[in-house]
C-alpha cells in the first residue's frame, strides 16, 4: 500500500498534543492507506492513484537497500524473498503475478511470457500460448524451444542442460509433471502425470521461481554459471554485479510490456538495519526494506513514506516446528500449553512496534487458503498453568527445552529478541529454555536436516501466496529427510485432506481443504505460529507510485522518482 | 618477523635494553619493588585510574547485590526512555530493560573478556619466553620462529578468523584473543631475558651447580616481570576495545547476556531516536580502556629504572 | 647490505609458509568435513566426492598441504560459498579499496602522530607533551567502532558534511572528489589508534636521541638549536619512523574491519566480516591469507626501506 502519511500524520499529532504510540502511527497509517487504496489503487480506475502523486516522471535511478546479500542470479535456482525481489524484474515466468493491486487477498495470476494459457478439464495437460515478439535481453527470441528448454532444465535429468541446484529449487513446482512438448513453435503443452491444483501459483514462487533464461546464454556460460551473466526477458537488463556492494540494473528499452519509469535500479545489500536507515537519511539510497520498528517513526516524522500492509494479507509466517519425536513434546496438553502461555500480542504491538499481526493458524496469509477469522489459543496463562498440571507438571517442567533461530535472515524480523521474549513468557508457567542462534544460511541448512535430538523446537519464516505451502511444511510424506516438514509431524487425517487439496482443481474447494488441514493441524499443537509480518518499507518522499502488493516482492516498474 | 616489542603501544621504553636491574641483583631486589610502588602512588593520574578499574570490577562482581534490576527486566512501557527517568538513572534501552544495571553486569563479561585472555597470555608467554631466552639454542629457535608465524597475522584479523572457524561464542572470542596475545608478550619476556644475560646464568649455574631453575627464579624472573607487567597492563587496555568490538560484531557472547559491546550494537538501530542506548557502552569501554592505558603508564614510569635516573 | 635483503627475505618467506599452514590447520579445524565446508551444506554428494579427490583427503596430511599450497600460490582461493565466485575475483578489488582505505588513514595518523610525538618528546613534560600524551591515550582507548558511529551522527546526519556509506555516490559517477568525500570519515575512524601508538613511539624515540652522544656533541658544539634537531636527531631519526609507521600496518587492518563494516566500505575486512557471518570458509580463509600478506610485505618493505636509510641494521 502507498501511504503519503507524514501529512496525515502531521495533522494527527496536531490533534494528539501528546507522543503518538507506534501503535496508533501505524493504525493511522493503515487508515490512510485503506483510503487510498478505495480511491482507485486497484482495478477499474488506477490513475487515481497518479493523480494522488502526480504524473510520473520518466528517468532517474532509484537505490534499493535490501537486508541481506542476494543469493545467485539463476531465477530457478536460487531461494529467499531478497533474492527474488532482484530476479522478479530480470526474469519472467510463463504467468506472472498482478502486483500491482493491494486490495486483492492474493496477486492475481496474469498471463506473462504466455499470453494465454488453458487447462484440460482433467487436469492433466496446461497449454500454454506464447507471447509473440518477445526477445531475451541478447536478442535470442522466446519461443516454445527457449520454453521447453527452461522447463527440461528444471525437471527432465536427461536434458544436456539439467541443472540438479534449479530441478531442487523448483521442485514443488515441477513434482508432478511428466513432460514438456511443443505444439507449434510458439505453443508448448505441459503434460501431468497427476492433476495439480497449485501448478499454476506455484510456477510464480519466489522460492525457485520458474522465470525463463536465454537458452543461449545457457549454452555460452553452461547451466552452472549462467547466474553470472543473468539474461532474461524481464523490464529491467542486467548491467553489473560487485559481491556484497551492488546489483545493477537498467531499463529495458524494448520491454514487451509496461516499461518502467526509472532508468536504473541498484540493489544495494545492506545487512546492518542502522546501516539502512543512516544510508536514507543521508540520501544515499531511496528506499530501504524491513526499517527497526524504533525508527520507522522518526523516519516518518521526517517526511518518509511507510509503506506497509494495512490488512493481513502478506504471505508471512514467524513459526516454531516443534519436535514430534521428543518424549516430553509428545504429550499434546504440554504443546497445547505452550501455546496459551506465549503473548504473541504484546510481542506484535510492543517489541515490533504494529509491524505484524499476531498468528493464529499455521497457514499464511496472502492466499485463498487463509482463512482470516480462524482462531485458537488465546494468551491465558492460567489455562496454560491448568494444563500443565493436567500433564502432571504443575511445578514446571525439570528439563530445560532448546530452541533454535537464526541470529538474522529474511523474514526473521528480530529472531533472538522475539525468541527471548518466548523464553520469559514460558518461565511463567514453569517451563525453562535455551536458545541456539545460528548464522542465516547455516542455519538454513541445519533446519532442512530436520529437528535433531535434544532440541524441541527449530523457528523459522516462510510462507507463500499458495495454499499449497501447507503441504510441504506438515504432509508427513515431507517429513525429513526431504522437505519441509522438519519436525516430523504426522497425522493421517492431515495427510489425507492434503493428499485430497493436492489433486483438486476447484480453488475454492481446495482452498477449503486446506482450511480444514490447517484447522487440524493447530489442533495437534505441533506447530506455534507466532506473527504474521506487514512487510514495512520506508522510502524518500520523492520516491512515488510503489504498490504494497500482497507478497514479499514488489513491482518496481511503477515506482517513479519526482526529482 | 621484524616486529620488535616496541610494535606494543607502550613504546621502546620498556624493553630493558640495558641491563641495570641486573646489575643490582639480588640486593635491591625488595627495595626495588617498594620504590616502584611509592613512584607509581605519586602519579596521581595512575591511582586514580587503578581505583576507577578496581571500582568498577568490584560493583560488577557484587552485580546481583548492587545492581538495582536484574539484567534482562523488560518494562515494555519504558522502553528507549532516557537518561534520568525516574527509576533508571542511564534509562532504559531497545528492549525495556535498565540500562545501568546492563552496564554492572556487563563489566561480569566485558572485564572478563579483556582481562582472562590477557592472564593467560602472560602466563603462557612468560614460560615460553623464559625458556626461549634461557634456554637458547634449538628451543629458542622453535618458540620464537613459532611465535613470527603468529605474528604474521594482524590481531583482530586473526582474532575473527579464529571465532569465525570455531563459531561465535564468549568462549571462542577469549580464546581468540589469547592466541593473538601470546606472540607479543613472549617477545618482550624473551627480550628481557636475553638482555638480563639469560644465558650467562644459565652457565653460571652449571659451573657452580646450583639449579638452572634457581637461578630462573632468583636472578631472571624479577627483572623479566617489570616490563610483563607494564605491557600485561597496556595490552589489557587494547584488548578491552578489542574484545568489545568483536562483540559489537555479533561473534562473542550471545544475547540476552549483556556487554558493553553488544550493549553498543544493539543501540545502533536506534541512535537518531535514543542516543544513549549506543553512547553509554562506548563511553564505559573508552574510560576502562583508558584507565588500563594510565595505569599501564604509571607502572612503566615507576619500574622502569631509568625514569627515576631521568 | 644484499646479504641483509636476502636473510630478510627469507625469513619473510618463512614466515608466510608458517602462516600459509596455519590458514590450512585453522580451515580443517572446522566441525565436519573439509569438503563439505568447502561446498557449504547444499553441495551434491558427487561434488564432494570430486573436491574430495581434487583436495586429496584421503592422503597423507602434508600431501593435503602441498596441494593446497600449490593452488594457493597459483591464486586459486577456491570458490566462495556465499558469494558462488570466485574467491580471487572478489577478494582482488576488495583489496584495493582496503589499500585506499588504509593510505587515507595513515594520511592522517602519520602526520599528525608523528608532529606529535616529535615535539612532545623535544619539549619533554611540558604542558604540550602532557596534552600530546593523553591526546595519544584518548586515540589508543577509544573503541573505533563507536567512534565510527559518533562520527556517522554527528558529521553525516546531523552537520551532513560527508557521506555514511560507501566509496561513490552510486548516482555519480564516481570521481576522485567524491571518493575523498567518502574517505573522510572512515579514514578517521581508523587512524586512531595508529595515531596514538605513532604519537607515543615517536616521542619515545626522540627522547632517546636527544640524549644520545652526538647530539650532546652537537650541541656542546655550538650548533644552533634549529640544526641539531632537523640536521642530526630527526636525520637519524627516520629509518625508525619509517619502521614505526610499517608496523601501524597490523593495528589499520584491524581497525578498518570495523570501520568498513559500519561505512559499508567493500574492503577486505567487510568481506572477511560478511564471510565469518555466512560461515564461508573459503572466503574467510583466502581475506585472512591476503590480509597477512600486506602485513608481512608492508614489515619486509619497511625492514628494507630502514636498511639502505641506516647501516647499523644491516649489521644485526
Amino acid at each position: 500500500m502507498v501511504v503519503r502519511n507524514a501529512d496525515a500524520l502531521a495533522a494527527m499529532r496536531s490533534i494528539h498534543a501528546h507522543r503518538l504510540s507506534r501503535r496508533r502511527l501505524l493504525q493511522a497509517a493503515g487508515a490512510t492507506a485503506g483510503a487510498a487504496a478505495l480511491a482507485g489503487l486497484g482495478g477499474p480506475a488506477p490513475s487515481m492513484a497518479r493523480v494522488v502523486q502526480g504524473e510520473p516522471k520518466q528517468g532517474g535511478t532509484l537505490i534499493y537497500a535490501m537486508e541481506s546479500e542476494a543469493d545467485i542470479l539463476d531465477p530457478q535456482g536460487a531461494s529467499g524473498w531478497v533474492t527474488w525481489r532482484v530476479h522478479r524484474h530480470i526474469f519472467e515466468p510463463l504467468i506472472n503475478q498482478d502486483l500491482s493491486r493491494s486490495d486483492v487477498a492474493q496477486p492475481p495470476l496474469i498471463p506473462g511470457l504466455a499470453e494465454s494459457w488453458e487447462m484440460s478439464p482433467d487436469g492433466l495437460s496446461y497449454t500454454f500460448k506464447l507471447r509473440p515478439g518477445v526477445t531475451f535481453h541478447d536478442g535470442t527470441p522466446l519461443d516454445a524451444e527457449a520454453a521447453k528448454f527452461n522447463i527440461d532444465r528444471m525437471m527432465n535429468p536427461d536434458f544436456e542442460f539439467y541443472n540438479e541446484r534449479a530441478a531442487a529449487f523448483t521442485y514443488f513446482c515441477w513434482l508432478a509433471t511428466k513432460e514438456v512438448q511443443i505444439v507449434d513453435p510458439m505453443t508448448i503443452r505441459v503434460v501431468q502425470n497427476r492433476p495439480f491444483g497449485e501448478f499454476l501459483n506455484q510456477m510464480v514462487q519466489g522460492t525457485g521461481g520458474t522465470g525463463m533464461i536465454s537458452p543461449a546464454a545457457i549454452k555460452q556460460y553452461g547451466s552452472d554459471k549462467v547466474a553470472e551473466h543473468p539474461i532474461g526477458t524481464g523490464p529491467f537488463k542486467f548491467v553489473e554485479r560487485v559481491q556484497n556492494e551492488k546489483i545493477v540494473l537498467d531499463r529495458n528499452e524494448s520491454y514487451w510490456g509496461h516499461k518502467p519509469y526509472v532508468d536504473r535500479i541498484i540493489f544495494r545489500p545492506m545487512p546492518e538495519p542502522a546501516a539502512r536507515v543512516n544510508a536514507l537519511r543521508a540520501g544515499e539510497v531511496d528506499f530501504i526494506a524491513v526499517p527497526p520498528p524504533d525508527s520507522i517513526q522518526s523516519l516518518v516524522d521526517a517526511g518518509y513514506t511507510l509503506s506497509i500492509a494495512e490488512t493481513r494479507n502478506v504471505p508471512h509466517i514467524w513459526y516454531i516446528h516443534l519436535n514430534m519425536k521428543d518424549p516430553t513434546l509428545q504429550d499434546v496438553r504440554i504443546r497445547k500449553a505452550i501455546q496459551h502461555a506465549i503473548d504473541k500480542e504484546g510481542m506484535a504491538t510492543s517489541l515490533l512496534g504494529d509491524t505484524v499481526y499476531r498468528a493464529e493458524g499455521l497457514q499464511a496469509p496472502g492466499n485463498l487458503s487463509f482463512d482470516p477469522d480462524f482462531t485458537i489459543y488465546p494468551y491465558d496463562v492460567d489455562q496454560a498453568k491448568a494444563l500443565m498440571a493436567e500433564a502432571g507438571h504443575a511445578d514446571g517442567l525439570d528439563q530445560q527445552l532448546v530452541f533454535q533461530t537464526s541470529t538474522a535472515g529474511s523474514g526473521q524480523l528480530l529472531p533472538v529478541p522475539m525468541m527471548e521474549w518466548i523464553q520469559r513468557d514460558l518461565e511463567q508457567i514453569g517451563i525453562k529454555s535455551k536458545i541456539d542462534a545460528f548464522e542465516w544460511i547455516t542455519y538454513i541448512g541445519m533446519w532442512s536436516d530436520g529437528v535433531p535430538d535434544g532440541v524441541h523446537g527449530m523457528q523459522f519464516s516462510w510462507g507463500q501466496s499458495s495454499g499449497y505451502w501447507l503441504d510441504f511444511t506438515t504432509n508427513s510424506a515431507n517429513a525429513t529427510p526431504g522437505c519441509c516438514n522438519v519436525g516430523s509431524y504426522s497425522n493421517p487425517k492431515v495427510d489425507e485432506l492434503l493428499n485430497a487439496a493436492f489433486s483438486e482443481l476447484d480453488d475454492t474447494k481446495r482452498a477449503d481443504l486446506y482450511k480444514q488441514a490447517d484447522k487440524l493441524i493447530m489442533e495437534d499443537a505441533a506447530f506455534i505460529p507466532v506473527v504474521n509480518d506487514r512487510a514495512p518499507y520506508i522510502m524518500a518522499p520523492d520516491v512515488k507510485g510503489f504498490v504494497h502488493a500482497p507478497e514479499e516482492a514488489f513491482d518496481l516498474t511503477l515506482v517513479w522518482l519526482d526529482r | 618477523m621484524n616486529a620488535s616489542p616496541d610494535h606494543s603501544l607502550s613504546g621502546p621504553r620498556i624493553q630493558p635494553d640495558t641491563a641495570p636491574m641486573a646489575l643490582g641483583g639480588r640486593v635491591h631486589q625488595r627495595s626495588l619493588w617498594g620504590q616502584a610502588w611509592r613512584a607509581f602512588r605519586r602519579d596521581r593520574i595512575a591511582v586514580v585510574a587503578l581505583v576507577l578499574i578496581v571500582l568498577i570490577a568490584v560493583t560488577a562482581a557484587l552485580a546481583p547485590v548492587v545492581s538495582p534490576y536484574p539484567p534482562n527486566q523488560a518494562n515494555n512501557r519504558l522502553r528507549l526512555a532516557s537518561i534520568g527517568t525516574d527509576g533508571h538513572p542511564l534509562g532504559l534501552d531497545e528492549q525495556g530493560r535498565d540500562i545501568l544495571s546492563r552496564i554492572i553486569w556487563g563489566g561480569r563479561v566485558s572485564l572478563p573478556t579483556a582481562l582472562l585472555p590477557t592472564a593467560i597470555a602472560a602466563v603462557t608467554s612468560l614460560v615460553l619466553g623464559l625458556a626461549a631466552g634461557f634456554y637458547g639454542g634449538l628451543l629458542s629457535g622453535l618458540i620464537m620462529r613459532t611465535m613470527d608465524v603468529f605474528f604474521a597475522f594482524p590481531v583482530v584479523i586473526l582474532a575473527i578468523g579464529i571465532a569465525g572457524i570455531l563459531g561465535p561464542s564468549l568462549t571462542n572470542v577469549m580464546l581468540s584473543l589469547t592466541i593473538v596475545l601470546v606472540p607479543y608478550i613472549t617477545r618482550i619476556v624473551y627480550a628481557a631475558t636475553v638482555e638480563v644475560g639469560g644465558r650467562d646464568y644459565l652457565e653460571a649455574a652449571r659451573a657452580s651447580g646450583a639449579t638452572a631453575a634457581r637461578q630462573m627464579f632468583v636472578h631472571i624472573l624479577p627483572n623479566v616481570l617489570p616490563p610483563l607487567i607494564v605491557y600485561s597492563t597496556t595490552i589489557a587496555g587494547l584488548m578491552v576495545v578489542y574484545g568489545s568490538g568483536l562483540s559489537f560484531l555479533g561473534l562473542g557472547v550471545q544475547p540476552p547476556t549483556a556487554d558493553w559491546g553488544v550493549m553498543s550494537s544493539s543501540g545502533r538501530d536506534v541512535l537518531s531516536v535514543a542516543p544513549h542506548i549506543s553512547t553509554i557502552p562506548g563511553i564505559m569501554i573508552l574510560v576502562v580502556a583508558l584507565s588500563f592505558n594510565l595505569v599501564g603508564d604509571g607502572l612503566r614510569d615507576a619500574l622502569d629504572p631509568r625514569s627515576h635516573i631521568r | 647490505m644484499w646479504r641483509y635483503v636476502v636473510r630478510r627475505l627469507l625469513a619473510a618467506i618463512g614466515v608466510l609458509i608458517g602462516a600459509s599452514f596455519l590458514v590450512f590447520l585453522g580451515m580443517r579445524l572446522v566441525p565436519g568435513d573439509p569438503a563439505t565446508a568447502i561446498l557449504g551444506s547444499r553441495a551434491t554428494p558427487e561434488a564432494l566426492a570430486a573436491l574430495r579427490e581434487e583436495l586429496g583427503l584421503n592422503r597423507p596430511f602434508y600431501v593435503q598441504y602441498l596441494i593446497w599450497l600449490g593452488k594457493m600460490v597459483q591464486g586459486d582461493f577456491g570458490t566462495s560459498i556465499a558469494l558462488t565466485v570466485p574467491v580471487t575475483k572478489v577478494l582482488i578489488p576488495k583489496f584495493w579499496n582496503t589499500l585506499i582505505l588504509g593510505a587515507g588513514a595513515l594520511a592522517i595518523a602519520v602526520p599528525i602522530g608523528t608532529v606529535i610525538g616529535v615535539l612532545s618528546g623535544y619539549w619533554q613534560l611540558s604542558l604540550f607533551d602532557r596534552a600530546g600524551q593523553i591526546f595519544a591515550l584518548f586515540g589508543a582507548s577509544v573503541p573505533q567502532f563507536w567512534l565510527a558511529l559518533v562520527l556517522v551522527a554527528v558529521f553525516s546526519l546531523n552537520l551532513g558534511w560527508f557521506p555514511v556509506s560507501g566509496m561513490y555516490d552510486m548516482r555519480g559517477d564516481g570521481g576522485r572528489f567524491d571518493l575523498l568525500r567518502h574517505l573522510v570519515l572512515p579514514a578517521v575512524a581508523t587512524s586512531t589508534i595508529p595515531m596514538a601508538v605513532i604519537a607515543r613511539l615517536v616521542r619515545a624515540s626522540i627522547i632517546e636521541i636527544m640524549h644520545q652522544d652526538y647530539v650532546r656533541t652537537a650541541r656542546a658544539k655550538g650548533l644552533r638549536e634549529r640544526r641539531v634537531v632537523f640536521g642530526h636527531a630527526l636525520r637519524n631519526a627516520l629509518p625508525q619512523f619509517i619502521n614505526i609507521t610499517a608496523l601501524q600496518v597490523g593495528f589499520l587492518l584491524s581497525g578498518a574491519l570495523f570501520t568498513e563494516v559500519i561505512f559499508s566500505w567493500p574492503g577486505i575486512g567487510q568481506a572477511l566480516y560478511n564471510a565469518v557471518v555466512a560461515r564461508d570458509v573459503p572466503m574467510v580463509q583466502g581475506a585472512v591469507f591476503v590480509t597477512t600478506l600486506v602485513f608481512v610485505l608492508a614489515n619486509l618493505a619497511a625492514d628494507m626501506a630502514q636498511a639502505a636509510l641506516d647501516p647499523k641494521t644491516r649489521a644485526t
